[in-house]
């Protein structure tokens, strides 16, 4: 297999000059193709998780020099993942991931219902609809932090005042809660657009047909379009949740992790030991068994998805 | 039907409030870099005010000159997403139109190399390039952006070339095209929806990416994201300025993403059908 693979990376370019000696299978031309993205996929991600590997065998901290670096075997797993703030870190993740992804869901489901309809404007209000999505995370938590929940001169804080809320500062009672909104408004438009498109891939045949046999909306809702919308649904939420389990720039511009450790999840937790405490080894650690953590929850819920889809 | 005008009147007042909960925040960063610095610490929201342009003119014009981050963060970004969607394509079709054993093997492996968390491989990033001379120069960034986006763009073409009936592909072979010119001229235009997909995702992940930009860039190759947070540690934070910046930053992505949705939309529906 590997001379194969060097063999038709380097000769790809000037195959066809070549005189093919037995015609080659369909599929193995085509995997030509493949190797250059893999090349690179492979040297840019790997090399730098080997290192990360390595360096979680090692304990090593930059800021204290005269410890040197030395090799101590899984002493910074045991040190870091048995620890009580790991466990406690890793439930906010998920919490958090949770909360996120269920807004997004019922959220980009209500708004791919009411945009499956017609009124009047529907253009421009789906193109506003979709614009946080293309929101920097930093900016999305500046703006939130700072321009709506300011304790002195945000502008929910004003309308908290007016109805008598005093001391409003979400952002340092509900940090987790806060987070998890900021994500799921950020990542809730590209839920709906796909939501929508499975709800406008239904035929009108279909929903007319269940409408003269008596369906009410309701149950137009849960026997027709929910179960059309499963493989929507399947696609999107992993797609979102490669994206909300690493959230990081959100958290660091308004809560910073805070108050204490309560609004932080394990990326953050790698950020903080490794880029504020660094401490490399112990960081480089965390980061391998988040990643672990985030390859089993994403199969888990592939396997889930797949299981409910075929029970439909 | 009957009920038509009761549930219009629900249907409305719904959009209001969603459309609240979307714009207020955005367009509330939009005001604010308007406002003049005591405006924008008003504790009674301003709606009414003298509008400034004062914030957006010490961001260009002042002494920190804006220009030259918007250029790091268009050559990163853009140069990022141009190899990142090109060497997606190749391999995505290699991929789809391939059968070995080990397939869905490495294709997962693909997609798992983009759940480590930024933060744990910032440190083996800054080793390397500081190894081969790369830090403070684009190319840094350039590389570590396609680290987290090539990926995604080979594990989301896969999904679109899957999609495609070869059937299409098969004709063109038997009418004489070359396996390259079925590529070429057949997949890919086919697959259009799913390669702007793909490149927008690629470009919006690259242009918002905070935590490398801050620590691979030095004076030469700072992007916007750096110049924003600058903002809040010199002195003070001056809220008014990073209003403006905000808006800035953000403007390009939103013009750019709008202007392709409905290829958005074709491109996340094409991929949700097959997608793994």
């Amino acid at each position: 297999m590997d001379t194969r693979v060097s063999e038709q990376a380097v000769g790809g370019a000037n195959r066809r000059f070549r005189p093919r000696k037995a015609p080659g299978s369909p599929a193995r031309e085509r995997r030509t193709l493949l190797y250059p993205g893999l090349v690179v996929v492979g040297i840019i991600t790997q090399v730098p998780f080997l290192l990360t590997i390595y360096l979680s065998f090692q304990s090593w901290t930059l800021i204290r020099p005269d410890l040197g670096r030395q090799f101590i075997g899984f002493g910074n797993y045991a040190q870091q993942i048995f620890s009580g703030e790991f466990g406690v870190i890793l439930v906010q993740t998920l919490i958090l991931s949770f909360l996120a992804l269920a807004l997004c869901c019922l959220v980009g489901l209500g708004l791919a219902l009411l945009l499956n309809r017609d009124f009047y404007g529907k253009s421009l209000i789906q193109t506003l609809l979709v614009t946080p999505f293309f929101i920097m995370p930093t900016v999305t938590g500046l703006i939130w932090k700072n321009e709506l929940f300011n304790p002195s001169f945000g502008l929910v804080t004003y309308f908290a005042n007016l109805v008598g809320v005093n001391n409003f500062d979400p952002m340092a009672h509900y940090p987790l809660i806060m987070i998890a909104t900021m994500v799921a408004w950020e990542w809730e438009p590209l839920f709906m657009l796909v939501l929508l498109a499975g709800l406008q891939a239904i035929s009108e045949d279909e929903i007319e047909a269940a409408q003269l046999d008596g369906c009410n909306r309701i149950r137009i809702f849960r026997y027709i379009e929910l179960p059309h919308l499963l493989p929507y649904y399947r696609v999107v939420i992993l797609l979102g949740s490669l994206f909300i389990l690493q959230i990081f720039g959100e958290i660091y511009v308004s809560t910073a992790g805070g108050p204490g450790n309560s609004s932080m999840n394990l990326p953050y937790l790698v950020y903080q030991t490794g880029l504020v405490g660094w401490q490399v080894g112990a960081a480089s650690a965390i980061g391998v068994a988040t990643l672990i953590i985030t390859l089993l929850i994403l199969t888990l819920l592939l396997r889930t998805m797949n299981a409910v889809a075929k029970e439909d | 039907m009957k009920k038509n005008t009761g549930s219009k009147i629900i249907l409305y007042i719904l959009l209001l409030v969603v459309l609240l909960w979307t714009i207020v925040p955005i367009g509330w960063m939009l005001l604010s870099s308007f406002k003049s610095t005591t405006d924008v610490l008003s504790t009674t929201p301003l709606v009414v005010f003298k509008p400034t342009l004062a914030n957006y003119s010490s961001l260009f014009f002042g002494g920190n000159n804006l220009l030259s981050y918007m250029r790091s963060s268009v050559l990163a970004a853009g140069i990022s997403t141009i190899i990142a969607t090109t060497l997606g394509c190749f391999a995505g079709y290699g991929l789809a139109r391939s059968n070995f054993r080990g397939k869905r093997h490495l294709a997962f492996w693909i997609i798992s190399t983009r759940m480590a968390p930024i933060a744990a491989v910032i440190l083996p990033f800054f080793i390397g390039f500081t190894f081969l001379h790369l830090i403070n120069t684009i190319w840094a960034l350039i590389i570590a952006y396609l680290s987290f986006n090539l990926p995604f763009a080979i594990w989301i073409m896969n999904a679109f070339f899957a999609d495609l009936p070869p059937g299409i592909e098969e004709a063109a072979r038997v009418d004489g095209a070359t396996r390259f010119q079925t590529f070429w001229r057949i997949a890919l235009p086919l697959t259009a929806p799913g390669i702007v997909t793909t490149a927008i995702l690629c470009l919006v992940f690259a242009w918002n990416d905070y935590a490398f930009a801050v620590t691979f860039t030095g004076p030469g190759s700072q992007t916007l994201p750096v110049a924003a947070s600058q903002l809040i540690t010199q002195t003070g934070v001056n809220w008014g300025q990073l209003t403006a910046i905000g808006t800035v930053v953000a403007l390009p992505m939103v013009v750019v993403g709008l202007a392709v949705r409905r290829y958005l939309v074709r491109g996340l529906t094409l991929g949700a059908v097959t997608g793994e």
